[in-house]
């Protein structure tokens, strides 16, 4: 039966011009053994802990095959699995490189060259540096980094901002993009050639793409996927789904059960009672009878930690308490976590809605009539509605739902660094699209997930969900309440008037899971816990951002603006998603960066 | 100081949350925001049986011999800015009784009909009128508890089943003048705030079909990224209407009207 391998935490590799045979070796992870001798060689890193050490991948006659991510085999053996995508890679023939390692990226070393590839919806990025005669590739950016001229400056300051930019400049480093294979050989002079190939990219469902939907039909594509997305995780092994309580996670606990995965919540509750979704959660494992484990945000002192291991700046304000799930996954046993995250950009609205959207899609005349109806009944304007019949014109912002706003072209505020002149506002691709690299979710992977032999799964990126929202109408993406079933339609006012997600929600009726999980779509304070760590650990911030700081060095922290911050609550609360970004990024400098910059490059020399 | 008790004026509220005090004037439509030290003093001032009172208890926290300066330099303004008043507060009036069926119980719903909608589209038309004028805030504030003082109040149920199904009127009406009468505010184009006039017209037109709306006025706690100081929405028995049923999670209310 098909399942997913996942023992393999990622590699790394170099090679010079100079002759000579690429030694292999297969390592824990976090645990390095004896640094090799001579310029040539790659590493095999492997599950972290206690358990049996994982069988490395065995040569096979294409070459070394190393892997990092969730490999989905059907194989027998890890010989077979190895012949399988060497074959695929050396013969061109990029099916079964395709299906296997969606959710993860490789390296094959052939004589004919290295070939670097990343999965479509993998987690995990091949990443490659060429310097002079020496190549050297891994699946974590820092160990390909020489020195404080790699950094994206601009890009550093955006991370400031809690941006999900790439910190590194990626004429030096280099990333494989998803879905595409790099072959990087030598000619006979040693010269270096790269050869960028694109072996996968997910493709809209035929069964939507052509004549006339319906809402039903699509909801029915809905549920099937979905247990398409949850049968990886049918294999006995216990699983743990990070359950927020909104509809996204939610929708997923119910597939598992479905499709019968043995499946533990986790669910993270703060102390502030208005960011708090437990009640949600709650509901959702009560109806399904899946146990759910209650864990107590901490938005104390521990709330930043000096010693992260960052790949890559995180400006996410999410990782410790990431880092109190693995603690409390691993205690356990479970060593696979499931996340709803990928839910929006699948079923939810992209950047386009209003009644041209309504009037192309290939739906039914009777719900085009309703959702155009039903438009009146919400908070658009009238005059917008109207404007909205042309293509360009949409009701949506990038930021609300209600319309563009001038927050779309502003980075968030950070008084406290240096002020800047007038840019303009470079959007994360996170936020347009996914499944796609974003280096947040990379630095959490590498500092708090893989450190703890944890593996995160994303069935929303899975091939036939994907496929489905390639497919899926903007139309159907965000619907007028007015224009929903009149049952649920009946809930207005605790549901809002425009709900996102819609199909989502309606593969979820009739099932049991209550409706007030199903038709929950407003979001609760999540910023309260982050800001309550800024109002009660000032000098915390302080110390980091201002003790010994690299970032006022670089000119970019002023800590006088620091000061004036810090001594108000009103601004601290304007300010707190900045003043963690730049906290996370001072401890990446001081710490990962600054070891990294004096080793100075290769892993041996 | 020869006067020692001071009382906000009639139809201000103040809020002091965050050590970040606002005075908001329904009566002349300003927002007075004060400093952490003009915060800590108008609160002690307020809450304290006299002026000499507050300063002592004041002294060990803001300590230092010109408190008793600022403060006073403090009251002198709000009073001449019609904040704050002296002396013994006036008591205040019992608000009127709202009229209601005598059978509102046992009152079958009945469709809403064209003259309704008619009457209640002019509602909207004054209210929104009166907002654009000078004291248009208090205008407007005027005008819904006229409506409420003569409104014959629905049962619950029905007043939420209108509530829900009348509300493509309000927006169709509202949505015709609602940023031409911002941009008369003096709000920027493409950043207007309309919540404002929103809540006032959906409260308006509620009122006049017999459903008891109200008005919120609220501050941001948590800080807002559009930089605006206050919102305000309408409820429903304490159900937002125009908002996310948990939006009082994330705002502070300072007044709910026509109670």
């Amino acid at each position: 039966m098909p399942h997913f391998i996942n023992d393999y935490f990622g590699f790394y590799g170099q090679r010079t011009s100079a002759p000579g045979v690429t030694k292999t070796v297969c390592w824990r992870l976090g645990e390095p053994g004896a640094p090799f001798s001579g310029t040539h060689g790659a590493i095999q890193w492997v599950r972290p802990g206690s358990s049996e050490f994982p069988a490395p991948l065995p040569p096979t006659e294409a070459g070394q095959i190393f892997l990092a991510g969730l490999i989905w085999s059907s194989e027998n053996s890890l010989q077979a699995l190895s012949a399988t995508l060497g074959s695929s890679i050396l013969t061109r023939r990029y099916e079964a490189l395709a299906e296997l390692s969606v959710n993860a990226a490789g390296c094959l070393i052939a004589t004919s060259g290295i070939y670097l590839w990343t999965g479509t919806a993998s987690n995990d990025h091949a990443f490659f540096r060429i310097e002079g005669d020496q190549l050297s590739w891994s699946t974590n950016p820092l160990d390909l980094v020489f020195s404080q001229d790699d950094l994206h400056l601009w890009n550093l300051r955006r991370c400031c901002h809690g941006d999900d930019a790439f910190l590194y400049r990626q004429e030096k480093i280099q990333r494989v993009e998803q879905g595409h294979l790099v072959k990087i050989e030598r000619d006979g002079n040693g010269a270096m050639h790269v050869e960028d190939m694109t072996f996968d990219r997910f493709l809209p469902d035929p069964h939507l793409s052509s004549g006339r939907l319906s809402r039903e039909h699509v909801v029915s594509r809905t549920r099937e996927a979905l247990q398409q997305a949850v049968r990886p995780l049918v294999c006995g092994k216990p699983v743990g789904m990070m359950l927020s309580g909104g509809a996204g996670s939610a929708a997923l606990l119910l597939a598992m059960k479905q499709a019968g995965v043995n499946v533990i919540a986790y669910h993270l509750e703060p102390e502030e009672p208005e960011a708090s979704e437990y009640r949600f959660a709650h509901l959702a494992c009560a109806a399904l009878n899946i146990p759910l484990v209650h864990i107590q945000m901490s938005s104390g002192p521990d709330y930043l930690s000096k010693d992260w291991m960052f790949p890559h700046p995180d400006g996410h304000p999410w990782v410790r308490w990431y880092e109190q799930i693995a603690d409390r996954a691993r205690q356990d046993q479970v060593d696979l976590l499931v996340t709803g995250a990928g839910d929006d950009h699948a079923f939810g609205p992209e950047m386009e809605y209003g009644v041209h959207s309504i009037l192309a899609a290939h739906i039914r005349s009777r719900e085009k009539q309703e959702m155009l109806r039903g438009l009146l009944a919400t908070d658009w304007n009238i005059y917008d509605i109207l404007k909205s019949v042309r293509p360009g014109r949409q009701l949506i912002g990038l930021t609300h739902l209600a319309g563009p706003s001038q927050a779309d072209h502003q980075m968030r505020r950070a008084d406290f660094l240096s002020p800047l002149p007038p840019y303009t506002r470079e959007i994360d691709p996170a936020l347009l699209h996914s499944p796609v690299f974003t280096p947040q979710g990379m630095s959490v992977e590498l500092t708090i997930l893989q450190p703890r032999g944890i593996r995160l799964y994303y069935p929303y990126y899975h091939r036939e969900i994907q496929a489905l929202s390639l497919a899926l109408p903007d139309a159907y993406r965000l619907m007028p309440a007015a224009s929903l079933p009149p049952h649920i339609a009946r809930m207005v006012p605790t549901l809002e008037r425009v709900v996102d997600k819609p199909i989502l929600r309606l593969a979820c009726e009739g099932t049991a899971l209550p409706q007030e999980v199903i038709w929950r779509t407003w979001g609760i304070c999540a910023m309260a816990p982050i800001q309550s760590f800024c109002l009660n650990h000032t000098e915390q911030l302080w110390d980091i951002l201002a003790g010994d700081s690299c970032l006022i060095h670089m000119g970019m922290l002023d800590p006088a603006r620091l000061h004036e911050v810090l001594k108000s609550r009103a601004r601290i609360r304007e300010n707190y998603t900045s003043l963690i970004a730049s906290a996370l990024v001072e401890v990446f400098l001081k710490k990962a960066f600054r070891e990294q910059c004096q080793r100075g490059g290769p892993l041996w020399k | 100081m020869e006067v020692n008790t001071y009382h906000l004026a009639p139809f201000v509220i103040y809020d002091d949350y965050d050590e970040h005090g606002y005075l908001l004037d329904l009566k002349q439509g300003i927002l007075e925001e004060l400093d952490e030290q003009s915060t800590s003093m108008l609160s002690a001032v307020l809450k304290a049986p006299s002026v000499e009172e507050a300063i002592t208890a004041l002294s060990s926290c803001l300590g230092g011999e010109e408190l008793e300066a600022h403060m006073e330099a403090l009251l002198t303004r709000l009073q001449e800015q019609r904040l704050l008043e002296s002396g013994h507060k006036a008591p205040l009036s019992r608000p009127t009784p709202v009229t209601r069926l005598h059978d509102e119980e046992e009152r079958a719903p009945r469709p809403v009909t064209v003259k309704q909608r008619l009457r209640g589209a002019g509602h909207i038309l004054v209210v929104l009128n009166d907002l654009r004028k000078v004291q248009g805030l208090f205008r407007a504030y005027q005008y819904v508890h006229q409506i409420r003082d003569t409104m014959a109040v629905l049962p619950e149920d029905a007043a939420l089943r209108l509530s829900r199904e009348e509300y493509w009127l309000y927006r169709l009406v509202t949505g015709l003048f609602e940023r031409r009468i911002a941009h008369q505010l003096g709000q920027e184009r493409g950043a207007e705030g309309l919540c404002m006039i929103r809540a006032f017209a959906l409260c308006a037109y509620l009122l006049s079909l017999g459903v008891p709306a109200q008005v919120v006025i609220a501050r941001p706690k948590y800080g807002s990224r559009s930089g605006f100081k206050l919102h305000l929405w309408t409820e429903l028995h304490g159900k937002p209407l125009n908002e996310a049923p948990n939006i009082r999670d994330r705002f502070r209310v300072l007044t709910v009207f026509p109670s």
